[in-house]
């Protein structure tokens, strides 16, 4: 059951859009995205991680194509992003799942395992901080700069 | 390398009020950096099996907070790739087969 489908859960009234593949008999694993990604960008993972666990990578609140209600009503932060999709772990029955976090998702990954340590069967950081040493000068100067010089910036180091 | 993820990624954030909303996790981002001790907490006091799998040339996250996971945790695995902060969009191959690993033990 490699093929992926995409789908949205209603968490109290607030739209979730995720992908999901593989068995629901098998190990779960929530794949949680970073800035200024969503869910697709595990598209080239899912695939070759379906025949063994049963996959669900959430786009995050105000991300993507989940629900991005105006700030008047909904207060962005990243202890109300943990809040929406630590229920909609729920909704969709993730009640024991290994979790995959990266840039923002660590945050959000990290809430939910400090909440529910009982539900994570593992943690897989990729570039999901958490120790002071991780975080680079530009990295906290970044934080209050657009997508594009952050981005410019970061493929500045990648692999051409 | 695909421009599918960057392509998406910019549609995204250019949708209207998508700038607001990024402003204020922004300012949030502290928080993040305030519980710093206590997720070190939850991964000494419960030990859960850990793989931090690391783009090593991220400009944001270095490679020391990838190392720092075997602080708290001593058997945390921790694996480099040659390559930046979006690490999936050039080795996700390379990635899904240290989970399979790791989570085959």
């Amino acid at each position: 059951m490699s093929q992926v489908r995409y789908r949205t859960a209603d968490v109290d009234g607030f739209k979730v859009f995720y992908r999901e593949a593989g068995s629901p008999g098998a190990p779960k694993l929530l794949l949680l995205h970073g800035f200024p990604s969503a869910g697709h960008m595990f598209r080239d993972l899912i695939p070759l991680l379906a025949d063994r666990f049963h996959i669900v990578a959430p786009d995050l609140p105000g991300f993507g194509q989940s629900d991005t209600p105006p700030r008047n009503t909904f207060s962005y932060t990243f202890d109300n992003i943990a809040g929406v999709i630590d229920r909609f772990t729920e909704v969709i029955g993730f009640d024991r799942y290994a979790v995959y976090v990266f840039d923002y998702g660590a945050p959000t990954g990290f809430r939910l395992a400090l909440k529910h340590p009982e539900r994570i069967t593992a943690i897989i950081s990729q570039n999901g901080n958490a120790y002071e040493e991780g975080l680079s000068d530009a990295g906290r100067r970044s934080r209050p700069i657009g997508r594009t010089r952050r981005r410019r910036i970061a493929m500045r180091y990648a692999p051409s | 390398m695909s421009p599918d993820g960057q392509n998406l990624d910019n549609y995204y954030m250019a949708r209207p009020g998508a700038h607001d909303v990024q402003l204020d996790l922004f300012g949030d981002y502290k928080s993040n950096v305030a519980l710093y001790p206590a997720f070190q907490n939850y991964f000494r006091t419960h030990q859960p099996p850990f793989l931090a799998v690391w783009g090593k040339n991220d400009p944001f996250f270095l490679p020391p907070g990838a190392e720092a996971f075997k602080r708290d945790n001593p058997k945390a695995v921790v694996k480099f790739f040659d390559t930046g902060h979006f690490a999936l969009e050039t080795h996700a191959a390379e990635i899904a087969n240290a989970i399979r690993e790791f989570l085959a033990r």
